[in-house]
């Protein structure tokens, strides 16, 4: 075997000193931004998975999608996850990220930290609308694989390099543009109070893409990844707890015209039917909020306001409350 | 494996490491493992297949040509070479999409095509044919030692994108004994870093807006539809050049030049110059082996013979890139262009002459925005995800352009406040998301205008290290990593 040369030597030697010298650079100038700049506060909080790490000592974590992420409240005092701290005077953690799917909420599970006693409730939201097939393929790795591969990792060189990237706040684009920007989260634009029947076409032109990508079939779509995200809980000392979201039937038999809307209703009801099946044919616990909100309660046909947001909560509190006492 | 991924970067160290520790006799081995072990990761066992056969058949083709002293049997072996090698390349690329287009019922309902299972094909077939050409046509010697042939056919770094390597140019580097090079190290280093900053945070950025707009061309208008336009023909060059410098980079470790592909196309005062600067292996390929023996062939027909052959080569350019009438239309545009350019350039030259503006500075501007755009247009079609959206964006790309401007220009100081003017440019994207493509845009044009002027390597190191700390930091804040793929793999 050969001796390796002075001009490679020379390279490596140099090229490692330049590398950790990069990186000693990179975490000062983090260290400094973090020390200087209050950056948290200026984050969306409707992302906080996503740059806060999840407390150990959280009593209740949301997992879930747009439907809890409170998009049309007047401020985060109405958002889900504070009245729900209010309703049950718990530590409330949101984990929801808007336009989660399943494998994004796989990747959130491996972001909350392993808890020695079983304690802390998962409430995932899951509205029987998703369980209709639709006519355009969702990304097999959700819709947050860029930000989640640089948050978790599977492999001991992928960790490792997880590990050393996530200190470089400087290099996280989100977090730097969030500050240099002050932006308002809630009542801005399309994020605003809203009542479905009370604010020109939004909720209809929602609803209409809805009918553009819904298959027409009574088939459902696999259910198998909540007892998936069940095994993940598990093992990490969580319990899932399983929302049924109200459908904005409503909505449905406003817009739907006669016929159809009674295919969807009873496309939907069937889904939700289905759904409490198999959860209680895989005893997973669930909280089933199906009628709890009124025509006033909904944004358009899956998402509530704070209205509707408020019955779901005093729903989930009751869950909360009953589990205590047991 | 993609030269962005964390995989390829502890690859391409313990192959590196390896080759520094192997004794110079086995070091084409160690290449060759190496390029194995890199398209295999790709898991196509049928490309490996491929690659060997290609490289079996081509390499013992070689020497009959060579040996072989009858003229006509030695044409008629190269043309066996050459259907092996196009058999093989409309085997594995064509076969399925053709049976789907012909015989759809022979296709399985609803099973994409892999297109990972053609990756590199396209490329080392043209390898191997313009091999036995140049061998036929007496430029080179036939490669003696097969391993090291199929190293030339197979070499990781150009494996899946380019350059096409000519034998005269690689063979002769993969012969050399190898002397460790630090500059060579040091400019390979930085090549595929500036590379890598072109793909990440200039193409995969310019891509989410890109993809936005032509995966839905019916929701979008003029204004949007134009920006898009644009943004692909930035796109596209940043996704493909950038590919290329990290590729010229990585074989520089090895102490291998390999051909620059591009040439800062979009300069170009013509589409004939266009095409000495874009994809520049590629060009002269379809120049030396279909168009020049096509010119010669039908020469007879003075230019009307030289406009049939550019149609033609043109034609198997678009073909190459893909059997979709998108890509047919794309080359046939490019052919149309340089056919037409036969009959008018040189009344275009004797008039500019007769006026006097034939070296103007304003003649060439204007010829560079025309070509510019000539270009965006055959792109249109390549990129739209059929031949009708590719239609409608061409018909509806001026829609509302003329008003927008006027409203814009009205509204300049206040631009952002009015939401009508400021949605079709940032094309569903927030403003912030807009400012880091701007700057990434500012970052690229900035580094390409003064890197010959600035020179870095020829700094010191106080400037050296802040400019490599700034390319690094440069490419982690602003590059987008989400799983997009190299634009020009599926060819």
């Amino acid at each position: 075997m050969r001796m390796m040369e002075n001009g490679a030597r020379r390279f490596v030697a140099k090229g490692l000193f330049l590398g950790v010298l990069f990186y000693a650079v990179s975490l000062l100038f983090s260290a400094l931004f973090a020390q200087a700049w209050d950056w948290r506060s200026w984050q969306d909080p409707r992302k906080r998975l996503l740059y806060e790490p999840v407390p150990g000592n959280s009593d209740i974590i949301l997992l879930g999608d747009s439907i809890w992420i409170s998009s049309y409240v007047k401020s985060e005092e109405d958002a889900l996850w504070k009245v729900l701290e209010k309703l049950t005077g718990k530590r409330v953690f949101n984990a929801t990220l808007n336009g989660a799917d399943p494998p994004d909420f796989l990747n959130a599970v491996k972001l909350l930290p392993k808890r020695e006693t079983t304690g802390t409730v998962v409430f995932l939201d899951v509205v029987p609308t998703r369980f209709l097939p639709r006519n355009y393929v969702e990304p097999a790795q959700g819709n947050y694989p860029g930000e989640f591969s640089g948050l978790v990792a599977d492999g001991l060189i992928r960790r490792f390099m997880v590990s050393l990237r996530k200190p470089l706040l400087v290099f996280d684009t989100d977090i730097v543009m969030n500050c240099l920007l002050r932006k308002t989260y809630f009542s801005v634009g399309d994020d605003r109070p809203r009542v479905w029947a009370k604010d020109g076409d939004f909720a209809l032109k929602r609803f209409q893409t809805f009918e553009r990508y819904i298959v027409d079939t009574d088939d459902l779509r696999r259910m198998d990844w909540i007892t998936g995200l069940k095994t993940a809980l598990d093992r990490k000392g969580y319990r899932l707890v399983i929302v049924v979201t109200p459908v904005n039937q409503f909505l449905i038999r406003e817009y739907a015209g006669k016929d159809k809307a009674e295919i969807y209703l009873t496309r939907i009801s069937r889904a939700r039917g289905a759904l409490v099946r198999f959860l209680q044919e895989n005893q997973i616990e669930y909280v089933d909020c199906s009628g709890e909100a009124d025509a006033d309660g909904f944004a358009d046909l899956i998402h509530t306001n704070a209205r509707g947001d408020e019955k779901v909560a005093e729903k989930m509190a009751g869950y909360i409350r009953l589990h205590r006492q047991e | 494996m993609y030269f962005n991924s964390l995989a390829f970067g502890v690859f391409l160290a313990v192959v590196w490491l390896v080759y520094q520790f192997t004794p110079d006799r086995h070091r084409w081995l160690a290449l060759a493992l190496a390029s194995l072990g890199f398209y295999a990761s790709l898991k196509a066992p049928l490309l490996l297949f491929a690659l060997g056969l290609v490289a079996i058949l081509s390499y013992a083709l070689g020497h009959c040509i060579a040996r072989q002293e009858n003229d006509a049997l030695k044409l008629r072996l190269l043309w066996v070479g050459i259907a092996v090698n196009i058999g093989v390349l409309c085997l594995v690329k064509y076969l399925q999409p053709i049976a789907g287009v012909l015989c759809p019922s022979l296709v399985p309902a609803g099973r994409q095509v892999n297109l990972f299972v053609t990756i590199g094909v396209s490329y080392f077939t043209l390898q191997a044919i313009c091999y036995l050409a140049d061998i036929y046509l007496g430029r080179v010697e036939p490669e003696r030692h097969l391993g090291r042939f199929a190293l030339y056919l197979g070499f990781f770094p150009k494996l899946l994108q380019g350059p096409i390597e000519r034998a005269g140019d690689l063979l002769p580097q993969l012969q050399a004994p190898y002397r460790c090079s630090y500059e060579n190290m040091r400019s390979g280093a930085l090549l595929f870093a500036w590379g890598l900053f072109k793909k990440t945070a200039v193409a995969n950025r310019l891509a989410l807006y890109v993809n936005t707009v032509y995966g839905d061309v019916h929701s979008y208008g003029g204004v949007s539809l134009l920006m898009a336009t644009y943004m692909y023909a930035i796109q596209i060059y940043a996704d493909f050049s950038g590919y290329t410098d990290m590729a010229l980079g990585v074989a520089r470790f090895f102490n291998i030049r390999l051909t620059q592909n591009f040439n800062s196309p979009y300069l170009a005062t013509s589409v004939a110059d266009f095409w000495r600067r874009w994809h520049i292996s590629f060009s002269r390929w379809i120049l030396d082996y279909i168009f020049r023996p096509l010119q010669v062939l039908w020469r007879g027909g003075g230019n009307y013979g030289t406009a049939a052959a550019l149609l033609v080569t043109f034609l198997f350019s678009g073909l190459w890139h893909g059997v979709a009438w998108g890509f047919v239309i794309w080359g046939l545009l490019h052919g149309t262009y340089l056919a037409g350019s036969v009959f008018y350039k040189p009344w275009a030259s004797r008039i500019a002459q007769r006026l006097g503006f034939q070296n103007h500075p304003v003649r060439r501007v204007v010829q560079t925005v025309v070509t510019f755009h000539l270009v965006c247009m055959a792109w249109i079609f390549f990129r739209a995800g059929s031949v009708a959206d590719g239609w409608y964006v061409l018909t509806h790309l001026l829609g509302g352009v003329g008003g927008y401007l006027a409203a814009a220009f009205e509204n300049l100081r206040h631009l952002t406040q009015h939401k009508e003017l400021v949605d079709p440019i940032l094309l569903g994207k927030t403003l912030p998301r807009f400012l880091l493509l701007l700057a990434s845009l500012a970052v690229f044009g900035t580094a390409s205008l003064l890197r010959d002027c600035i020179r870095i390597q020829a700094r010191s190191a106080w400037v050296r290290w802040p400019a490599y700390y700034l390319l690094a930091s440069a490419t982690a804040f602003l590059g987008v990593y989400n799983d997009v793929g190299f634009v020009y793999f599926q060819f």
